[in-house]
């Protein structure tokens, strides 16, 4: 069972990058602006003659 | 009221209000939005219109033609321009007409209406675009003209603040960690609860709770903090506020999971304490988010004009306001802020201070005379010699003055400090009575323990959970229909409203778009053109509808005119003596009870513009609903002879008054409050009585397709939305009774849970589930109970 032990440190290892990704993101601005990014997938593909 | 079939301006969704204009099979409300309407149909960008449904009620753009070549000049450059080279230049706009998903889009296809545009973004929360252009291709003063055509016009003198980012991203932050530990202990919990409460293995016995106690070290140490600091700083001025119980609770049950941990008494409560922290920031983050939509921008600098015009050597030009020196010689025209201190040249200054001092009476300056920064100029055109340079002015030293800054002294939550105040003595009175009690029996544990136990168990974190989430809610909701507040306290304000005054010209008249005609002889060019240079001049809000039925273009003209407010001017122009204003004033009798504006010219009638009021539809029914419930007045600055169509519908116990000052208004709202002891609201558009929105409880500003309003203010509210003020305060009435009731349930749930606990009925996996249940169940509660009142009261009305 203390097999456990390791199971733990790799979990807290893992969910911790993810926690440090996501501060450091966070201070990068990337969830400054809530609604536009999700809007801005809904919208209509433009046709194609328009800018690459 | 607006029913299905109510037509709708085809590109900025208000309702109809007066004729539509009929354009390429379609109806628009103004010229403005059909020339809008072209631009995007020739540019194939007529995906604008699918993008929102009908709900979304869009601002008009305005009509407005100007020169922006000021901003070619290196110094408006600096300040957009964020990048530069030989191929691309990046510039960032403050655009606060961006509020929806239309917007954009649209924003987005800069490129698609000009070519030389290569890219554009859009930071919707802050409301910034971000544009690249080819440099050298193209000026700014001609982005920002494509910009102001699609009705976008950018705010130049206002950027979006920059905290605003990082107060976010730190609240972001803080959830996101505490959620993180918060999750991470109570999976740490689950080998306990699994083992039924006994573990084996002394390795992992000793670990978890270690871990345990490191995982809540940054809950308790930086994300809990917001709750903390402001605890601290109000017990430093004496003041208890509903976050001091709430850390008290959070500290306790630290460390008493930690003495618990280490004498192995339990596994402590370390699983309750994050997840009552993230849920509580969770709720507080809801209630911030909802005013982002909403600037009620009070810097100063946003009310002066940005661009001085300054006559050198008898010519004219604009200049930035940072650039005038002490010595040039500015022009004021009216309803313009005064930028700068200066001495009166030329003109007649006639100054509202009410911004500086609070003072609405208006202060006549003479020649020679000094003009303070600050104040508004309220009528003709003014030269300036000026005495000091833009930074060394007073102005901003007089904004911070009291009068100005806090009319009411306010605290945030008023109403939820003073139950947690009482929360507070309540639980120290039951704590300490245990721990007296078990000590007197000499029981030292136990009584630490009944003391320990009682200020975790009775945090009163539910409530101010339930009125985070129910504050987010309601402003939520109310936005929806247009009813914009300043901050939650108002709601707690507008609950406790008797009295209702309103305003009647352009509060339930509409302004725009009256219907004028013309009696009398036929007006030839030259006097149209001296009437609307007249009319320019006046700050009356019929003479703005003269102006759109004249439809000139204004030339600026240096007029000598006396305005009588509310009754009508007198002028000397060209040589020739105009007295234009009310039957009254030119002296003239008549029977005839419509809105008449006389112009005499010298001494001879020219004839009268008729006025006709055109109530907002709906108005009778709603007043009739007020009255049900408020007691009202009307407050009109003009004549009485409307009454008779006023007191049909207004009840007989209203009081309406006519010929009214802003003074008197003033003095109106001061009396019955001091008399009466009533709470008052006051409804009006803010331009001519910022003295009685002061003195009111609750002041609401219409806006009609402009963007006055009145820094006093505590509510916008957009014209179209007023016919459904009844149904929003009584939506806004139910709400201390969900507050109440959910209060309630999360007490019984707490109690009977604690019961239950006590027996040791609750198995450990059950009781964890429980607790984040109640927190979560209240949240789905609040948010239940909103939409049900929501649904009950406005489901009859189609926004």
């Amino acid at each position: 069972m203390s097999v456990l032990i390791l199971l733990l440190a790799a979990s807290l290892i893992i969910s911790s990058s993810f926690l440090i990704a996501f501060i450091v993101q966070t201070k990068r601005g990337q969830f400054d602006d809530m609604y536009g990014p999700a809007q801005k997938i809904l919208f209509e593909e433009d046709s194609i003659k328009d800018k690459i | 009221m607006i029913t299905k079939e109510t037509i709708r301006c085809y590109h900025c969704h208000s309702p109809q209000q007066e004729s539509m204009i009929r354009h390429d099979d379609k109806d628009f409300c103004c010229q403005g939005c059909i020339t809008v309407y072209d631009i995007l149909h020739s540019r194939d960008l007529c995906q604008f219109y699918d993008m929102d449904d009908m709900d979304f009620l869009k601002k008009a753009p305005f009509n407005i033609s100007r020169s922006y070549s000021y901003l070619d000049t290196e110094e408006f450059s600096k300040r957009l321009i964020r990048y530069s080279d030989q191929k691309q230049t990046h510039v960032r706009f403050y655009i606060p007409q961006i509020h929806c998903r239309s917007c954009l889009w649209l924003l987005e296809r800069l490129y698609k209406i000009d070519s030389r545009i290569l890219r554009s973004e859009v930071l919707f929360d802050q409301k910034e675009l971000y544009v690249v252009y080819e440099t050298g291709s193209l000026l700014l003063s001609e982005l920002v003209s494509i910009l102001a055509s699609i009705g976008y016009e950018p705010s130049i003198n206002q950027t979006a603040e920059d905290e605003k980012p990082k107060t976010q991203r730190s609240e972001i932050l803080k959830i996101g960690i505490s959620g993180f530990c918060f999750a991470n202990i109570m999976m740490l919990s689950l080998p306990e609860y699994f083992s039924s409460g006994i573990i084996q293995e002394s390795i992992i016995r000793s670990t978890i709770p270690v871990l345990q106690i490191l995982l809540s070290l940054p809950v308790i140490t930086y994300t809990a903090w917001d709750f903390f600091r402001p605890s601290i700083s109000n017990l430093k001025k004496g003041r208890l506020i509903i976050d001091f119980p709430i850390s008290v609770a959070i500290v306790i049950t630290f460390l008493r999971s930690i003495y618990d941990i280490y004498y192995g008494y339990s596994a402590g409560y370390l699983d309750s304490m994050t997840g009552i922290v993230f849920f509580m920031l969770i709720g507080r983050w809801m209630q911030s988010r909802t005013h982002q939509f909403l600037s009620f921008d009070r810097k100063f600098l946003s009310f002066f004009p940005v661009m001085v015009e300054k006559i050198e050597d008898m010519k004219r030009c604009f200049v930035s306001i940072n650039d005038i020196q002490k010595g040039d010689r500015i022009t004021i025209y009216p309803q313009e802020i005064i930028p700068v201190d200066g001495i009166l040249s030329r003109g007649k200054a006639v100054i509202d201070y009410s911004f500086v001092n609070g003072e609405s009476d208006l202060q006549e300056i003479s020649i020679g005379q000094h003009i303070y920064a600050g104040g508004k100029q309220t009528q003709n055109t003014i030269d300036l010699i000026v005495m000091n340079s833009h930074e060394q002015s007073k102005m901003i030293s007089m904004w911070n003055h009291a009068s100005f800054k806090n009319k009411k002294v306010r605290n945030e939550n008023q109403l939820l400090d003073t139950a947690g105040m009482i929360f507070t003595w309540i639980v120290l009175g039951l704590g300490m009575g245990a721990w007296l009690f078990w000590m007197s029996q000499s029981k030292p544990l136990m009584a630490w323990n009944s003391l320990t136990t009682i200020l975790i168990v009775a945090c009163p974190c539910a409530l101010l959970l339930t009125s985070s989430f129910v504050y987010g809610h309601y402003i939520r909701v109310l936005s929806k229909y247009h009813f914009f507040l300043r901050d939650s306290q108002v709601l707690n304000d507008l609950i406790n409203i008797d009295h209702i005054v309103f305003d009647k010209t352009g509060t339930l008249t509409i302004i725009n778009g009256l219907l004028v005609e013309f009696q009398g002889d036929q007006l030839d060019e030259k006097t149209k053109q001296a009437l609307t240079d007249i009319f320019s001049h006046s700050q009356h809000k019929l003479a703005r509808a003269i102006l759109e039925y004249l439809a000139m273009p204004v030339d600026h003209y240096d007029i000598n005119m006396k305005e009588t407010i509310g009754e009508g001017l007198e002028v000397w122009l060209d040589d020739q003596h105009y007295k234009i204003g009310s039957d009254r004033f030119v002296g003239l009798q008549s029977e005839d009870t419509r809105t008449r504006v006389h112009v005499i010219r010298d001494n001879r009638s020219l004839g009268c513009f008729i006025i006709q009021n055109k109530y907002r539809s709906g108005i009778e029914k709603m007043i009739g609903t007020l009255g049900e419930k408020f007691k009202l007045s009307l407050l009109s600055g003009d004549h009485e002879n409307e009454y008779t169509y006023l007191s049909k519908f207004f009840p007989l116990n209203a009081s309406l008054k006519f010929r009214q000052t802003p003074l008197q208004k003033l003095e109106y709202i001061e009396q019955t409050k001091s008399e009466k002891n009533e709470r008052i609201m006051m409804v009006g558009d803010g331009l001519n009585d910022s003295g009685a929105f002061k003195a009111a409880d609750v002041g609401v500003v219409i806006t009609e397709r402009n963007n006055n309003f009145n820094p006093e203010s505590d509510i916008i509210l957009e014209a179209s939305s007023l016919i459904w003020l009844d149904k929003l305060l009584t939506f806004v009435s139910k709400m201390p009774y969900i507050v109440m009731v959910i209060s309630v349930y999360s007490l019984l749930y707490n109690l009977i849970g604690l019961y239950f606990a006590l027996q040791g009925k609750l198995s450990p996996v059950v009781a964890a589930i429980l607790m984040p249940m109640s927190s979560i169940s209240i949240i789905l509660g609040v948010y239940l109970s909103v939409e049900y009142f929501h649904y009950k009261i406005f489901k009859n009305t189609q926004s």
